[in-house]
């Protein structure tokens, strides 16, 4: 009995070694086998993602409270500091939004009043689902995971708001959850407009704070200050969004800085305008030019 | 046999310590982190928890729970599936092979080591990201990122310790 067990226990020491070293070799070569089949054929992981991040949700979900709390109070430690400053500032914010508060009512009604008169039937409601951000991982990834999902009506392709303004595009739904392409990402392309020109363009996201506008068909060009907003172009997201403000012109191209700040998403809101567009494949991997 | 039953549970769950933390702290690493005027920081946790494993307790850590870590940050981030589990093995490749060094050391020594891993992959990552784009990208995410990771190694490092403790000793009976 104990002859047989210190030759099993001969044996399996080297063993055990070489298949460790053997599973290693195995698991890096199944990563980079993995790395080119996703980029080869960008649909097969997408499912399987979705699926694993539903899963994930309630956990990060969880996981996601303490710490928006501990968040919560550096920040309010922080803005005690500057208390008075920012209470002046929103004071004034506050007297010039209720200015236009009186504007916008008298636009609306005379707005109503022009539509009876004209018999104008407009689009289909726009619906609003909040949800909050659980997600987003990465020095250079520009999507957030949001914990809302098909179960609650959102879908891909949707628009993603906040109060001031664009922030992205749903690109992949699970059940509970959804990844939302920010507009800075690498990947995203949003058809826009300049607001005073109508001039139609292309909103690019290049990983930076400030996406770029391409193919922009005007001979003027844009000026700096002009204000961005989504143009509705393919039917693919609600026009009249806004996007951004355009804040750099140089030779190679224009920037926008976008009206939502991108780096501190805690909520967002999908807007389901019942489009379906012009996906048919996830928009999040770079296929051509 | 009841004991015996009990002890093989508790020697068990105990080995899964490493395995289970590099999971639990990549879905942490999900979670976004805002400070004030700087938005929002990332901290590459997960490879410093590759990194602490892979040095500390390699016959508890197998490579198939640093591809399934690595798996599930790639999933939750959004890139392309198989970049950070490729660069977690190779993490856990370079701290391992070299744990007959780390041995015995003093952790300054040990967080040197990880300020040259992360280096390796911060870079690594960017240098794929823009291959894998087709189109320049900055580097500055990932600088940021790096100093952020080796300031906060420490932090993680000494609640590592906290649960290194709780692992059964090597080479302890099955």
């Amino acid at each position: 009995m104990k002859q047989r067990q210190s030759t099993v226990g001969r044996l399996a020491q080297p063993l055990r070694t070489l298949a460790q070293k053997f599973a290693f070799g195995f698991f890096v070569v199944a990563s980079i086998g993995l790395l080119l089949a996703g980029r080869a054929d960008p649909e097969l992981f997408e499912r399987t993602r979705m699926g694993v991040v539903d899963f994930a949700a309630p956990l990060l979900n969880a996981v996601s409270r303490p710490i928006e709390t501990a968040r919560d109070m550096v920040g309010e430690a922080y803005s005690m500091v500057e208390l008075r400053a920012e209470n002046a500032r929103l004071r004034d914010e506050n007297e010039r939004l209720l200015a236009w508060l009186e504007t916008a009512r008298r636009l609306e009604l005379e707005n109503q009043q022009l539509r009876a008169l004209t018999e104008f039937h407009p689009a289909g409601a726009k619906r609003y689902l909040a949800g909050r951000v659980i997600g987003s991982t990465g020095p250079f990834l520009r999507n957030v995971i949001a914990a809302i999902g098909s179960d609650d009506g959102a879908a891909r392709g949707q628009a993603a708001v906040v109060g001031r303004g664009l922030v992205g595009r749903v690109a992949a739904v699970g059940r509970r959850s959804a990844r939302v392409l920010l507009i800075t990402d690498l990947n995203s392309r949003i058809p826009v407009m300049i607001e005073s020109t109508r001039d139609r363009a292309l909103l690019a996201g290049d990983n930076s704070p400030t996406p770029k506008l391409l193919y922009l068909n005007t001979t003027n060009g844009a000026k700096v200050g002009d204000r961005v907003i989504t143009s509705g172009h393919g039917d693919a997201f609600p026009p009249g969004i806004p996007v951004g403000v355009v804040e750099g012109i140089s030779e190679s191209s224009i920037r926008v800085r976008p009206f939502a700040d991108l780096e501190r998403l805690d909520y967002l809101r999908l807007v389901d305008y019942g489009l379906s567009g012009v996906l048919t494949e996830p928009m999040d991997q770079a296929t051509g030019p | 046999m009841q004991y015996g039953l009990f002890a093989r549970l508790d020697h068990a769950s105990r080995s899964l310590t490493p395995s289970l933390s590099a999971v639990g702290v990549v879905l942490i690493e999900a979670v976004p982190w805002y400070v004030p005027e700087i938005g929002r920081v990332s901290p590459a946790l997960g490879l410093m928890c590759v990194y602490y494993w892979a040095i500390h307790r390699p016959d508890l850590f197998p490579a198939s729970a640093v591809f399934l870590a690595g798996l599930l940050h790639d999933v939750l981030a959004g890139g392309s599936i198989g970049l950070w589990a490729f660069l977690y093995l190779v993490a856990y490749g370079v701290a391992g092979s070299q744990r007959v060094f780390f041995s015995g050391k003093s952790f300054p020594v040990v967080w040197w080591g990880f300020m040259m891993v992360a280096a390796a992959v911060h870079a690594t990552d960017w240098l794929a990201t823009l291959i894998l784009a087709a189109a320049p990208v900055s580097p500055w995410p990932a600088i940021f990122s790096y100093f952020l990771s080796v300031a906060a190694y420490p932090i993680l490092a000494a609640l590592l310790v906290l649960l290194h403790r709780t692992t059964p000793r090597a080479g302890a009976s099955r």
